[in-house]
């Protein structure tokens, strides 16, 4: 009699997405034990069921013995699209090792790459075919992957490589594309070739969502190409409201220890204290957060109240919140968030069913999964500008005692104070560069071509 | 991004010059504060775990010490000395000390906390400086030693070798400074480059490694030159010279000098006198001596020589100081010296042989007397020396030379130096210290074995040259005596004459005439004895009378050494003759004269001439005194035994009461002897005056008692013989009361009351029996022996009680049956109190006594037992007597049985104790009784019994 009924019902329903939904139903109610999972998982994939299915096929992942089908594997590379990589990078490997899609050797390579692995990761990368749509993501990973082992040369052609082949308009190809230039720029400043490194850079639009951070390094290059003045100019940059979101302590770092290069020491005296005294309080507090708060949740609400109220606990955590929330990752996992609550309400509107039951809890799971992808997201981010904000104040107060030095050495030979600053002599530029005098104001087609023109007083 | 901050701490502090000093310090003290906030906010932000900054922290806080540490001197060195005196120093640093204490602990910290930190060396090096800072040395040699061992950079290891090497320099440790020095040098050369080698350049010196330290000044003359290093040039140019000197390389010293345009011996004097300054004397001296070996001008060599004594005389090397003034006295002698030298020279001589005089004579040396005397010769040859220099004053350095010799005890020495003082000062017009010097001679002469002739060479100068003062007249006798020891007698007589002259009153001349008078004697040279006897009668000497009678002494003994001469060598006959010679010679004294006749009473002794020892006797002991008699007691004791024996009582009684006469109130043994002896004489001779006498005399003499009381008893005795009663009784009387002999006596008074007896003097009688009884009770008393007949006397007067007691008993009858038992208890009754009596009479002793007691006990009973068998008390029934006889049977048998006893008891008693008793015959059983007759009873009888 039931046998009946379903095969009645599979003749009903024609539409595919409906027909998937209809068939996982029928599976879910009738199919036997051992192939349940595969088949619901494929067919509500297939329905575009992306977030029902996520829980389902992580299982499926989990409990499966043998190696995925080419359907599988072509549902898990469209699961992997939609839903983010990070939903399965936190798996264990020996659940993806039983793909053998593209995707999750990408997954791997990453994985291993943070395990520091990087001969494993190498063998995933390898495997990842050109046609492969993630294929320009990995060559970007693989010419990160040389350059932490300082195969500098391999870096630059894997890098070139992804260059090449990150051409669609897509966007997120688009900002591949600009990590792989920087990526190459990056391996020249590693190879010391801060000329070439400096050039490199230059190849970023600033329209790009990476310039921004790229801009710090570009200081950094001439910062070591003794090319303070440029470097202060680079600085200067971060100043325009058009950065407001971007929060980088160590951009006040280098900005008071290129003053000190110059040997500038009120300059740099000056930076620093006032870096201290706009930070300090703030980062005592955030530094109890640190350590005290460890629910990822807590973190999704901080990063949600700033979104909803703008607010932060402190003016320190207002910019932080506003770097994170404005990081790629986050933006990302945001969308995917967003997905998954649509695709919630879709299924909410479905007729009742035990299946309809089944799959709303497996939603609810996802997007509880995202909120704490998210939280963690934003603990680490803390966490790592604590980092950066622990290492600045350290930074400033060696800048501080070095200008203290500095001054005591005078001290205990001559005492000259005079000083004349702003000298276009001291400017060095290259081919690419245009001079612009910085007035006080920001036009954002100078952003970072300010250069300063102040004398050494060493 | 780190950011290595390395101080270049503490060689840029000494860049804070004055000037601007205070207000740069305080700019700089600012930073450093700021640097410290900045410092601890870092390490706060590291939890305070990161050594690094430990260690920047403790920089900091000893780089602000340092820095507070200059001020706080400078503020303390402006204070005036007075008050600075005043002030509490810890106080003042208070400040500074609190930083230099924070980085020691940060440091302390860090080494317990960081054991393995790999800026160890830098930590350790703080920690040394800072005990350095303190002064507190072996801590700083600690740390600076783990400092150069820790360290991990360069510079800090070469700091801590510079460091730690400084303290073993200061310590006087070069052998450990060197290779410190040489390990820190060899890399390192900033500018004190030159500074710290020169330290090392006067290590090598010390250690004796003078090429090393020459060469070391080369190099560091040579980078001086250079303005990277410290300019130490004139350090160099003042102690190179030293270096060349000690090395011996004095042709590279002058060679040095010479480049400089510095004479060598000038700069080596310089040397030398900048050493000296600074208390090196030993270094001085070294380079004094090569400048000694190099210098051939003998003039330069005066300047040098000059030096050398101011330095051995600051140095208190004074044998090195005297031989130098040796050196420069013979350049004196060659008129090398100039008028300064001159007067320096005598100034160090004078100068050290006054301390050295000052140390012979201190407290000291006194002990120290080998040290004393080295000081004395020294003296002394330093005062011969300036006597030979200063010859204005070489009587008064002859004169110290002496008076250091006999502070020191060299008298001998002392008496040559005296004499060499006295004859440089007699040669002169105006001596100063002629007296002192024959003084001196004086003192030093006591102190040596007696020497006549140096003696009467200081006697007669004393005498010559002083024949006023105070001593003369002593000097004068003992000159005398001299002469006299020496046997000068001529001389010593002309002594004697010029003494007799100066001090014509003075009673010396007696003694300085009795010394000649003697040498005459022993010459026998009797005339001149005679013919001193003349001059002093003529009154050219004054001597007293009683020294005239010596001389005459002195004549008799003469003669009588010859006569005992005499006597000794057996000429008896000549010696006899020589003593009537004495006793004939009107100049011979009384103890002579009393010598010569105790010596003829012995002669005649001895030759058994009773008479003539006799008389000598006594003739001697008339004229001497109790003393000499006792002297020659046993003399007298014999020659009065030898009279005794020889028959010659009254001549031995007569010697022995002279002799007890004489030695009476002396203390002798001999007295009681010779009181016996002739008071026994006296009786024997039965001269009873003669015998009171001695009795008299033994009183006075305190002859002992006993012997006195057996003298009055043989004298009692002796007048009972004489029948002088009225004697006889008086010394019974005394002898009554005497402590040995009034037991004996009894018998005595048993004689007076027979002789009173005769008279009738019943009064007399009564007081005799009385003092009879008195002296029996003790005698019995004292267990003292009492004579037979004292015994009998007694047991007679006891046996009449028994009798008494006897006849009462006799008395009482047995009349009737009714009585009878009262009259059996009443003659019982006396039965019993004769018993009591004879026990009484048996106490007594007397034989004679007990036979009769025993006589009157057996007599009783045996009486008393017949009574009883044959008596028949009036009323008793005939039929009722055999059983009365029978009931009186027991005590029958039992009074024949006492009657018995008692007669065996007296049998016994007679045979053991042979008691011879006319009453014996009683207890004889056989029928032919023998009788005993008492004394003047008995008869003669032949062997047959007739």
């Amino acid at each position: 009699m039931f046998k009946r009924s379903v095969a009645i019902s599979l003749l009903i329903f024609t539409s595919s997405s409906l027909a998937s939904y209809q068939k996982a139903k029928y599976i879910f109610d009738n199919g036997k034990k051992n192939e349940k999972y595969y088949k619901i998982t494929n067919y509500l994939v297939e329905g575009g069921y992306y977030f029902s299915a996520l829980p389902l096929f992580k299982e499926y992942l989990g409990i499966g013995a043998k190696n995925l089908d080419s359907r599988t594997e072509r549902n898990l590379s469209k699961m992997i699209r939609v839903s983010g990589l990070r939903q399965f990078e936190s798996l264990p490997s020996s659940y993806l090792t039983r793909s053998n899609s593209e995707n999750t050797h990408y997954i791997l390579a990453k994985k291993y790459i943070h395990a520091g692995k990087y001969e494993s990761a190498m063998g995933y990368l390898r495997r990842i075919s050109s046609n492969h749509s993630i294929y320009p993501y990995a060559k970007n990973l693989e010419g990160v992957t040389y350059s932490i082992n300082g195969d500098y040369a391999k870096a630059m052609d894997s890098f070139r490589e992804c260059i090449s082949a990150s051409s669609s308009d897509l966007i997120r190809q688009n900002l591949n594309r600009d990590y792989c230039i920087a990526g190459l720029a990056r391996t020249s400043f590693a190879s010391k070739k801060y000329n070439q490194s400096d050039l490199l850079y230059l190849d970023i639009p600033k329209s790009s969502r990476v310039w921004p951070e790229i801009l710090f390094e570009e200081a950094w290059n001439s910062y070591y190409q003794k090319n303070y003045n440029r470097t202060l100019g680079k600085l200067v940059s971060y100043k325009a409201p058009v950065f407001a979101h971007i929060f980088n302590p160590e951009v006040e770092v280098l900005n008071a220890l290129t003053y000190l290069k110059l040997c500038l020491y009120q300059d740099a005296k000056k930076v620093s204290d006032s870096f201290r005294a706009e930070n300090w309080d703030s980062f005592k507090q955030m530094s109890q957060l640190i350590k005290y708060k460890k629910n990822p949740e807590y973190f999704y609400e901080l990063a949600l109240s700033y979104e909803q109220f703008n607010k932060a606990p402190n003016q320190l955590l207002l910019k932080i919140f506003g770097s994170i929330t404005n990081a790629e990752p986050y933006l990302d996992l945001k969308v995917q968030l967003k997905k998954a609550l649509l695709e919630y309400k879709k299924v909410r509107a479905k007729d009742s069913s035990r299946f309809k039951n089944f799959l709303v809890k497996n939603l609810q799971e996802s997007v509880s999964s995202y909120k704490n992808l998210i939280g963690f997201f934003v603990m680490g981010q803390m966490r790592q500008t604590y980092g950066q904000l622990y290492k600045a104040f350290e930074g400033m107060s060696y800048i501080n005692l070095e200008v203290l030095a500095q001054r005591k050495a005078k001290l205990y030979n001559t005492d000259d104070t005079s000083r004349s600053r702003g000298d276009i002599k001291y400017i060095q530029r290259n081919e690419k560069q245009y001079f612009w005098d910085f007035n006080g104001e920001f036009w954002a087609d100078e952003l970072g071509d300010y250069v300063f023109a102040l004398k050494s007083e060493c | 991004m780190k950011i290595i901050i390395n101080l270049i701490l503490f060689t840029m502090l000494s860049v804070v010059y004055a000037a601007d000093s205070d207000e740069r310090r305080s700019k700089i003290i600012n930073i450093i504060d700021q640097e410290l906030v900045e410092v601890s906010k870092l390490s706060s932000q590291r939890n305070n775990r990161d050594a690094d900054l430990l260690l920047r922290m403790a920089e900091l806080n000893l780089e602000k010490a340092r820095l507070i540490r200059e001020s706080e001197n400078e503020a303390y060195l402006k204070i005036p000395d007075k008050k600075r005196s005043q002030v509490n120093k810890k106080e003042y640093f208070k400040k500074s000390s609190s930083f230099f204490k924070r980085a020691n602990q940060l440091c302390l910290k860090i080494t317990r906390s960081f054991p393995k930190y790999s800026k160890m060396g830098d930590v350790y090096y703080i920690l040394g400086f800072n005990a350095k800072e303190a002064n507190k040395e072996k801590t700083a040699a600690k740390f600076l030693s783990r400092a150069t061992k820790k360290a991990g950079d360069k510079l800090t290891r070469v700091k801590s070798q510079i460091s730690l090497a400084e303290i073993y320099y200061n310590q006087k440790k070069y052998t450990q400074a060197i290779p410190l020095y040489e390990s820190a040098l060899s890399t390192h050369k900033d500018k004190w480059w030159t500074k710290d080698s020169f330290n090392l350049a006067w290590c090598y010196f010390r250690a004796n490694r003078n090429s090393k330290a020459i060469n070391k000044m080369e190099e560091v003359y040579t980078k001086s030159k250079d303005s990277k290093f410290i300019d130490m040039r004139d350090q160099v140019e003042r102690d190179i010279g030293l270096f060349y000197a000690t090395g011996n390389r004095i042709n590279e010293g002058i060679k040095f000098y010479k480049n400089l345009g510095i004479e060598f011996t000038d700069q080596l004097i310089k040397i030398s006198l900048a050493l000296f300054s600074q208390g090196k004397l030993e270094m001085a001296k070294t380079v004094l001596t090569q400048a000694e070996k190099y210098e051939k001008d003998e003039k330069k060599l005066i300047k040098i020589y000059i030096e050398k004594l101011v330095l051995y005389e600051k140095f208190g090397k004074y044998r090195l100081h005297l031989d130098t003034a040796k050196k420069l006295t013979i350049a004196y002698k060659k008129r090398l010296l100039n008028k300064l030298q001159e007067t320096s020279l005598i100034f160090q001589m004078e100068k050290v042989s006054a301390i050295l005089q000052r140390q012979v004579v201190s407290k000291t040396y006194k002990r120290l007397k080998k040290q004393r005397k080295q000081k004395a010769y020294l003296a002394i040859e330093y005062f011969e020396l300036l006597s030979q220099v200063n010859k204005t004053k070489k009587e008064e350095y002859k004169f110290l030379k002496a008076e250091t010799a006999i502070a020191t005890g060299l008298y001998l020495s002392a008496y040559k130096y005296y004499k060499e003082s006295f004859e440089v000062g007699r040669s002169q017009k105006k001596p100063r210290f002629l007296k002192k010097s024959i003084d001196g001679l004086l003192i030093s002469m006591q102190k040596l074995k007696n020497s006549e002739t140096r003696n009467i060479y200081v006697f007669e100068n004393f005498l010559k040259y002083f024949p006023n003062d105070k001593n003369a007249k002593e000097i004068y006798t003992r000159l005398f005596n001299n002469y006299v020891a020496l046997g000068k007698y001529d001389q010593a007589v002309d002594v004697l004459n010029r003494y007799a002259e100066k001090y014509p009153k003075s009673n010396t001349q007696e003694a300085m005439i009795a010394k000649l008078m003697e040498m005459d004697r022993k010459a026998k040279r009797d005339n001149n004895v005679r013919n001193w006897i003349t001059q002093i009668g003529s009154g050219k000497y004054l001597v007293s009378g009683k020294f005239k009678n010596k001389l005459q002494e002195l004549l008799t003994s003469m003669q009588i050494a010859q006569v005992q001469n005499d006597l000794s060598t057996g000429k008896k006959k000549e010696a006899l003759k020589g003593y009537f010679t004495i006793l004939d010679d009107p100049y011979a004294t009384k103890k002579s004269k009393v010598n010569a006749k105790y010596n003829l009473a012995a002669l005649f002794f001895e030759l058994g001439r009773t008479e003539e020892s006799y008389k000598w006797s006594i003739a001697a002991m008339d004229e001497m005194g109790p003393k000499d008699v006792l002297r020659f007691s046993s003399s007298f004791i014999s020659i009065s035994n030898f009279l005794f024996n020889s028959f010659e009582f009254k001549k031995s009684e007569d010697l022995s009461f002279k002799y007890l006469d004489k030695v009476c109130s002396l203390k002798s043994r001999f007295k009681n002897t010779v009181f016996k002896n002739g008071a026994f004489i006296s009786l024997a001779n039965g001269d009873t005056e003669k015998t009171e006498k001695f009795l008299a005399l033994g009183q006075k003499c305190r002859i002992k008692s006993k012997l006195i009381e057996e003298v009055e008893y043989e004298l009692t005795r002796e007048y009972f013989s004489k029948k002088n009663w009225v004697k006889y009784e008086f010394y019974a009387e005394k002898v009554k009361d005497s402590r040995y002999f009034y037991n004996r006596v009894i018998d005595d008074y048993l004689n007076l009351v027979i002789i009173h007896r005769k008279y009738d003097n019943q009064r007399k009688l009564k007081e005799l029996k009385r003092t009879i009884s008195s002296l029996y009770y003790k005698s019995r008393k004292n267990n003292k022996i009492l004579s037979l007949r004292v015994l009998d006397f007694f047991a007679e007067v006891q046996l009449l009680e028994m009798n008494k007691i006897l006849a009462k008993k006799d008395l009482v009858k047995f009349s009737s049956i009714e009585k009878f038992k009262k009259n059996f208890d009443l003659k019982f009754k006396y039965l019993q109190m004769l018993e009591e009596e004879a026990k009484k009479v048996l106490e007594i002793g007397s034989g004679k006594g007990i036979v009769s007691a025993y006589k009157i006990l057996d007599e009783s009973f045996t009486r008393f037992a017949k009574n009883l068998e044959t008596v028949e008390p009036t009323g008793l029934k005939k039929e009722f007597i055999p059983n009365f006889r029978k009931d009186l049977d027991v005590p029958v048998k039992a009074a024949y049985t006492a009657a018995k006893t008692y007669r065996d008891e007296a049998k016994k008693v007679i045979s053991e104790n042979e008691i011879l008793n006319d009453e014996n015959v009683f207890f004889q059983k056989n029928p032919f009784k023998v009788k005993f007759f008492n004394d003047g009873m008995g008869i003669l009888m032949d062997r047959g019994g007739f």
